[in-house]
């Protein structure tokens, strides 16, 4: 078996090779001190059926998701037709079409200070569940903005809040901080809550958790089926690397 | 080189089932390559089901739809219209619609529609492929024995006004009728019968 | 009356056959009576396993090729469509993209172990040859294919690769121009790459990869312990350390296929975009021409050479460089000119460069997806000098040196170095950078005391008796 020992050796290095390439690029923002960590499960489909819910009224009315297709949507996270038409279709769109936007590019770049909303079929992809997270939780009041809040992880972003009725609107307290080079930066203290929306703080980071979840699927609706087959997949290969092995052997008696 | 105490047997039981498992799995391996070539979900949403209004009709018009990038006729016929179809039994091919492909079970009458104002067909010529055309009106260049219905230019086949085919024509099959039924008295929903939508 | 076909042993279907073409004579050259060494190691799995990724490759590429659009407004769309809407589509694409890096895992493990056991040595310089010209081709491809998704990354590494050409004197800006079909990348070019990607490049490649198997075919393999099999040979002909390559190669390769295959569907299944190594975040937005990703880096298979490419300050010189890296990789049968074939016989020394030339490879591709930070170009300079010096240091392993040879080739080596340093950082005032360019010059300085003055100070550089017949 000093093959096995041998791949063993290998597969250890390439991982242990990619982990350290990993860990030491990962990490971007130090938000998730103020708002904690995204925890993304796909197979809570409650949580996806709430994000859908949420996607759908609150986010695709600016952003497209123009890769996904409300069919799939609802076959993937289980909703009927009939509620999936009734509850999450406003466009008078069909149940096979795209989940696109009637506003258009040019439009949206007018209303929105000369940026048009990103399409959101793989955006989380792009940025990951844990940006989006942050993003959607740290709204705050800036009157110096022309929808008076700004992000804490996107500065000067050019969204409206659009959970404000949900989350309430909050005010974010900064202090001066030196860096190492002595010069002073505007740091974030703290939130505080001056408005109170419609849930609680943690209801509301249970709708952002639901809608981020949501997201993760959106960007590959694969995820949900290809653990599974894989799994499969891996079961066959180990039966048949075990018969395949014991041939080896058999012949191998020859040689050795 | 060879020892003689191998078990030849034990070899040979060993290869078969490396074969046969391996063949299983290269099989099963197939299956997403052959299957990634049916209609994709985009091409599914194409040929969703078509809802058409027919409550501005004129007597005796043809419109024209599009289901599965197919044509879909409708046809809304006149009384006398529907009058020529009982007295060409002994013209037609198939004057039963006995060949059950061509129709849902809804349509396998004289009328070959659910309403007998309203012919429903799809536009396509069952010997190779055109579209026919709607010649509605009796006589004319197809002789005086013409009593209304299509002709398709490319071959000549010609059909009556329910998509009938005439005897020894190129074209062996009547025009298909699509699944389709009414959803409410003026509109038609192509694409699904009663039975399907309901199921 | 009609000419009798030639006769034949074969019976049946087969008899017809063989009467008009040499199928049991070629299944027998090339496989039952292709007699391979009996001592095959691990290391031997990636011949055959580069042949199953290829055949992956192009049966995924087929059928990813029916559903993909080679257009810049729809290209990005239209891989979005076989990820959601092509059934099975997302495991045709997760194959392809999965499958280009392993082809790469599978050729550097192949590659290596050439290197190791000196398989590229008479009589198989010509075999050697053309499997360098199967990677640089693959090289190609890959280049080529990463454009298609047209994502951002997609877009602006090809645009980063692609001006590379600019820095060539005179005629930089016609031949990229030329190349792109545009003033940026674009349509135009995105049309050639598809082109290119899935017509020109796979021909050649099949044509090479046919040439390195009968050429290898011919000489017959190579094998761990560097011994030619067809010298000592039975009253048949037949080698007497040498075994049919089927069956018991075969059955040993459906072992390591099936092995392969699991660690595969593991990524496949589990881990497509490998923490964006296989697949880079940034391309899962479509390509951008306003707006440039953070940080480009290559994909991983590439950034070894990208880092010599931005070791050095001059743009030509490093583009020079690049190129020199992987040329100087064709000429080894005639710069490693030790009669010794394997690792396991040569000397203490031998190895010890052998290694470390392995992790200057893994530390150039690691600092190949890192930005660069001051540290990090001194560091890439440092590995891309010990990539060159290796190959000095295994031609002057060829043979026993003069104990003058090594002293001077020492001195002249790392004179050059320092030299270069004080070239290099005359006009730089920054007391950082000139600490890390002095205090990184240990790195090759150690390397050179290591492989020129230990054959002087140690017997490190004994060799071993190679044996006369294979050894396991």
């Amino acid at each position: 078996m000093k093959i096995l020992n041998k791949l063993i050796l290998l597969l250890t290095l390439f991982f242990s090779a990619t982990g350290i390439a990993w860990s030491a690029g990962g990490g971007s923002s130090d938000l998730d001190k103020h708002v904690g960590k995204v925890h993304i499960q796909l197979s809570n489909n409650a949580s996806l059926q709430r994000g859908a819910k949420y996607f759908t009224n609150y986010c695709l009315s600016c952003h497209s998701a123009e890769h996904s297709r409300y069919k799939r949507v609802a076959s993937d996270l289980g909703i009927p037709e009939d509620k999936m038409i009734e509850n999450l279709i406003f466009t008078g769109k069909k149940f096979g079409d795209l989940m696109t936007v009637a506003m258009k590019r040019e439009d949206a770049q007018k209303w929105f200070l000369g940026v048009a909303p990103p399409d959101l079929s793989t955006h989380t992809r792009v940025i990951g569940p844990q940006a989006v997270y942050e993003f959607l939780m740290t709204f705050y009041i800036d009157d110096s903005r022309p929808f008076g809040v700004n992000n804490l992880y996107l500065n000067n972003t050019a969204m409206p809040h659009v959970l404000a009725d949900l989350q309430g609107l909050q005010r974010g307290e900064f202090h001066m901080e030196a860096d190492a080079n002595g010069i002073e930066h505007k740091e974030f203290s703290q939130f505080e809550l001056i408005q109170p929306g419609s849930l609680s703080e943690d209801e509301y980071k249970q709708v952002v958790t639901d809608i981020v979840n949501f997201l993760v699927y959106l960007s590959e609706p694969a995820r949900l089926v290809r653990a599974k087959v894989g799994t499969g997949v891996l079961l066959f290969l180990a039966f048949f690397g075990v018969i395949a092995y014991f041939l080896k052997k058999n012949y191998w008696q020859d040689v050795h | 080189m060879a020892k003689d105490d191998i078990d030849h047997s034990r070899r040979k039981t060993l290869t078969n089932s490396v074969a046969v498992v391996g063949g299983i799995g290269a099989a099963v391996a197939t299956w997403p390559f052959i299957s990634s070539m049916n209609p994709s979900a985009s091409a599914l949403a194409a040929g969703a089901p078509v809802e058409v209004d027919v409550s501005k009709m004129e007597p005796g018009q043809q419109i024209q739809e599009i289901w599965r990038r197919k044509p879909i006729w409708i046809i809304r016929r006149t009384p006398e219209m529907v009058q020529t179809l009982g007295g060409l039994t002994e013209k037609l091919r198939d004057p039963d619609s006995a060949e059950t492909s061509q129709q849902p079970a809804f349509a396998q009458n004289e009328i070959r529609s659910i309403k007998q104002e309203y012919l429903v067909l799809v536009g396509i010529c069952t010997h190779l492929g055109c579209s026919p055309e709607f010649k509605p009106d009796p006589g004319g260049d197809l002789g005086a024995a013409w009593q209304g219905g299509f002709y398709c230019a490319c071959h000549g086949s010609r059909f009556d006004l329910a998509g009938r085919v005439y005897k020894n024509m190129p074209a062996n099959k009547n025009l298909a009728v699509p699944p389709y039924h009414f959803i409410s008295d003026n509109r038609i929903l192509i694409g699904l019968t009663k039975d399907e939508a309901e199921a | 009356m009609s000419e009798q076909p030639k006769s034949v042993e074969s019976q049946g279907l087969l008899g017809w056959i063989d009467a008009r073409f040499p199928l049991s004579k070629m299944m027998r050259e090339h496989l039952s009576e292709y007699y391979a060494p009996k001592n095959f190691n691990f290391w031997y799995f990636f011949g055959s396993l580069a042949l199953l990724v290829l055949v992956i490759q192009i049966l995924t590429g087929i059928f990813l090729t029916m559903h993909y659009k080679p257009d810049a407004e729809l290209a990005f769309a239209s891989v979005e469509h076989i990820m959601r809407d092509v059934n099975w589509g997302w495991l045709l694409r997760y194959m392809h993209s999965t499958g280009a890096s392993f082809f790469f895992i599978v050729v550097y493990l192949h590659m290596f172990r050439g290197l190791m056991y000196g398989s590229f040595k008479s009589p198989r310089e010509l075999i050697w040859i053309l499997g360098m010209l199967i990677y640089v081709a693959l090289m190609a491809e890959a280049f080529m294919g990463y454009l298609l998704p047209w994502g951002n990354m997609s877009y602006w590494g090809a645009q980063v690769i692609i001006n590379l050409f600019n820095t060539i004197p005179v005629f930089g800006e016609a031949i990229s121009e030329w190349l792109r079909g545009d003033f940026v990348i674009s349509d135009a070019t995105l049309n050639r790459f598809f082109a290119l990607h899935v017509i020109a490049v796979p021909l050649a490649l099949l044509g090479l990869i046919v040439a390195h198997i009968l050429a290898l075919h011919e000489v017959g393999s190579n094998n761990p312990d560097g011994v030619e099999i067809k010298k000592l040979k039975d009253e048949n002909g037949v080698p007497l350390d040498g075994i049919p390559f089927h069956p018991y190669y075969t059955v040993k390769d459906i072992f390591g296929v099936v092995v392969f295959l699991a660690i595969f569907s593991g990524v496949v299944f589990f881990w497509p975009e490998a923490s964006g190594y296989f697949l880079e975040h940034a391309n899962f937005e479509p390509a951008n021409p306003l707006n440039t990703p953070d940080h480009i880096a290559p994909i991983w298979y590439f950034t070894p050479f990208y880092t010599v490419l931005r070791a050095i300050p001059n743009p030509f010189g490093g583009f020079l460089m690049m190129c020199l890296a992987i040329i100087v990789l064709f000429f080894l049968p005639w710069i490693d000119r030790n009669p010794i074939k394997s690792i396991r016989y040569r000397s203490l020394l031998f190895k010890l460069n052998l290694w470390v030339f392995v992790i200057t490879f893994i530390i150039l591709g690691y600092l190949g997806l890192k930005p660069v930070t001051d540290l990090y170009s001194q560091l890439a300079l440092r590995f891309t000098q010990i990539y060159f010096i290796f190959f000095f240091v295994l031609w002057a392993y060829s043979k026993p040196r003069s104990s003058g040879f090594w002293t001077g080739s020492f001195i002249v080596l790392l004179g050059s170095i320092i030299l270069y340093d004080f070239f290099r950082s005359s006009g730089v005032d920054d007391p950082s950078i000139l600490a890390l360019t002095w205090w990184t010059l240990l790195i090759p300085a150690a390397y050179l005391f290591l492989t020129l003055l230990m054959p002087k100070l140690s017997n490190w550089d004994t060799e071993k008796e190679v044996p006369e017949r294979v050894t396991s």
